[in-house]
């Protein structure tokens, strides 16, 4: 008894680490606010090059395979060989430059704070004022 | 697209000497400016990015004096059976952001062709520009964006096959375009547009099909225009292209005239008729209109395409190309199938006089040679299985079983009178794909 009751914690414990929510950030001196999840989508699949008010956007992808998997699944629909062979395919055809990487969240919050048009995401929302949400993607 | 040169007794086809250099040394500037130009811009950039692609692939079939191409600008060799030529390729890219407006991609493919010269491995060499965020400007060297998969037809890792039919993609000689083009992109909801001007030329060169001897064609006055629409999981695409070939007559044809001239009868007629078609083929347009439409839900793919081919005399392969492809994902593992069929519209030409008594057997079999070398009819079934065996890394295993009628060889290399007779040839081919 005692066992299982350890056991569904552990399944609730797991669930909810899987449906953590992902955020969507940048700079607190870039002037947009919030993004659409659609616009976010654009933006990660290069179908748009800038926000809305014109400034172009510099885009950051992740290292992380597990955030990375649950960013792409659920924000584009693809998994993540799908994700790569798109990129490779706008890449090689010499249509974009490949999209940043940043391995650890301080790397991204470092370029989110030298460039201040760039995004990038994160699994919790960013604790310095520096940084803002525009976009919550709850998994 | 091929040019049509396949006797290697008549080697005089190919240009001469000061021809050839004529043309290759504004060639040679254009590309050397070019490199200066992207590689400036990379080097002046500090964030310069590397990334790549490359295949390692073996091809097998069992054919006497016949070989598998998957392009017709391979170099041919009718004794193999087996290769890791066709497929095998290496690409690295480097491209550089030059500010928000300007960047610059050079692109350098190692890969089995005629000649290897630093010219011909720069398959992208060009600056970008984009005014506004949705408007793209290349000016340089940049893939013929002709079809589909024109763009990345040799990026093996993002097609699901171990290669494009090449039904449609074997034949396409020109891959790069030295010129410029535009693009303007128009997202809207879940709908995504794209409008592309392509302009620029083109020489690529080729092997004849018993790999004897080369030559170096021309394309000119390329003009290409797209319209790609994404929706959901929903890519379609209409584009039209048109280009002129050289204007050049190949040298034999004035043996022919002699022949017209002072060989009395039928073969003094046929003589005259021949030299008349290979004259008007100079100069000529040559017109493509693709469209293709492909699905990808995650699980199941779905890919088509159908090209039709015309001229107005140029001798070229015409008449209608296509293929359909069913592909199902389960996992890393996606089993697929093919069907890919090349429909010609001409006839194989053929002699009605009788030459044998002449000693100029030779020039008519160049004329043969010249039409009917270019000539494609066939099709192929396909089964393959892709396993996605890593990030960014794949392995694929395909059967191709592909039906020939005879004269219409063109897309493979052959000799010894292979190509007088009908053909069914079995291709296994194995292959790992990488990016990087």
């Amino acid at each position: 008894m005692n066992r299982l009751r350890v056991l569904t914690v552990f399944i609730v414990l797991l669930g909810s680490l899987c449906q953590a929510d992902i955020y969507v950030v940048t700079h607190r001196d870039n002037p947009v606010e919030a993004l659409a999840r659609q616009e976010v989508k654009d933006l990660y699949l290069a179908r748009r090059r800038a926000f809305k008010h014109g400034e172009t956007a510099i885009v950051y992808d992740r290292e992380d395979a597990a955030l990375r998997e649950r960013f792409i699944q659920s924000l584009v629909g693809m998994n993540v060989r799908q994700f790569d062979a798109y990129w490779a395919r706008l890449v090689f055809a010499g249509r974009v430059l490949p999209l940043g990487k940043a391995e650890q969240d301080a790397e991204l919050l470092q370029n989110l704070s030298d460039e201040v048009h760039a995004i990038g995401y994160l699994d919790q929302a960013p604790e310095s004022p520096d940084f803002k949400t525009l976009l919550v993607i709850a998994d | 697209m091929i040019l049509p040169l396949w006797n290697s007794e008549h080697r005089d086809r190919v240009r001469t000497a000061s021809e050839r250099t004529r043309c290759t040394v504004p060639g040679c500037f254009f590309i050397a400016v070019l490199l200066w130009c992207s590689s400036f811009a990379i080097q002046a950039s500090d964030t310069a990015q590397v990334s790549g692609f490359g295949t390692l692939g073996l091809s097998v079939e069992r054919e006497e004096d016949l070989a598998f191409l998957r392009d017709s600008n391979q170099s041919k060799d009718p004794e193999k059976d087996g290769s890791l030529h066709p497929d095998s390729i290496l690409g690295v890219q480097f491209s550089a952001p030059f500010s928000d407006q300007w960047r610059a991609t050079t692109q350098f493919v190692y890969r089995d062709r005629p000649k290897q010269t630093l010219g011909e491995a720069t398959e992208l060499a060009f600056l970008g520009y984009r005014p506004i965020p949705d408007l793209d400007i290349r000016v340089g060297r940049m893939a013929v964006d002709m079809f589909q998969l024109s763009d990345y037809r040799r990026v093996d890792y993002v097609n699901l096959w171990v290669r494009p039919p090449t039904e449609v993609y074997g034949w396409i000689l020109p891959s790069s375009i030295d010129g410029a083009d535009v693009a303007y992109n128009y997202s809207h909801g879940d709908y995504f547009w794209r409008l592309k001007m392509q302009a620029g030329d083109t020489e690529p060169r080729l092997e004849f099909p018993d790999g004897s001897a080369q030559v170096q064609t021309e394309f000119n006055d390329f003009l290409v225009a797209t319209l790609t629409l994404d929706v959901g999981f929903w890519r379609s695409r209409v584009s039209y292209s048109q280009s002129k070939t050289a204007a050049s007559v190949p040298g034999f044809v004035a043996g022919l005239q002699q022949v017209a001239a002072f060989v009395p009868g039928p073969v003094g007629a046929e003589a005259a008729a021949f030299a008349n078609r290979l004259q008007s083929a100079s100069d000529r347009q040559v017109r493509y209109t693709q469209a293709s439409l492909g699905y990808d839900n995650g699980e199941w793919l779905l890919d088509m395409e159908l090209s039709r081919l015309s001229t107005s005399g140029a001798l070229v392969p015409t008449g209608t190309a296509g293929y359909l492809s069913v592909g199902y994902r389960s996992g890393a593992f996606t089993p697929y199938v093919v069907y890919a069929r090349f429909l010609s519209d001409q006839e194989p030409t053929e002699s009605t006089a009788d030459w044998s008594l002449t000693p100029f057997e030779g020039l008519r079999d160049a004329a043969l040679g010249t039409f009917n070398g270019v000539l494609i009819e066939q099709y192929t079934h396909s089964l393959g299985l892709r396993w996605d065996v890593a990030p960014k890394m794949a392995l694929k295993a395909q059967w191709d079983r592909t039906q020939i009628e005879k004269e219409q060889f063109a897309l493979w290399a052959h000799r010894n009178g292979r190509a007088d007779r009908d053909a069914t040839v079995n291709v296994f081919s194995f292959a790992l794909n990488f990016i990087f």
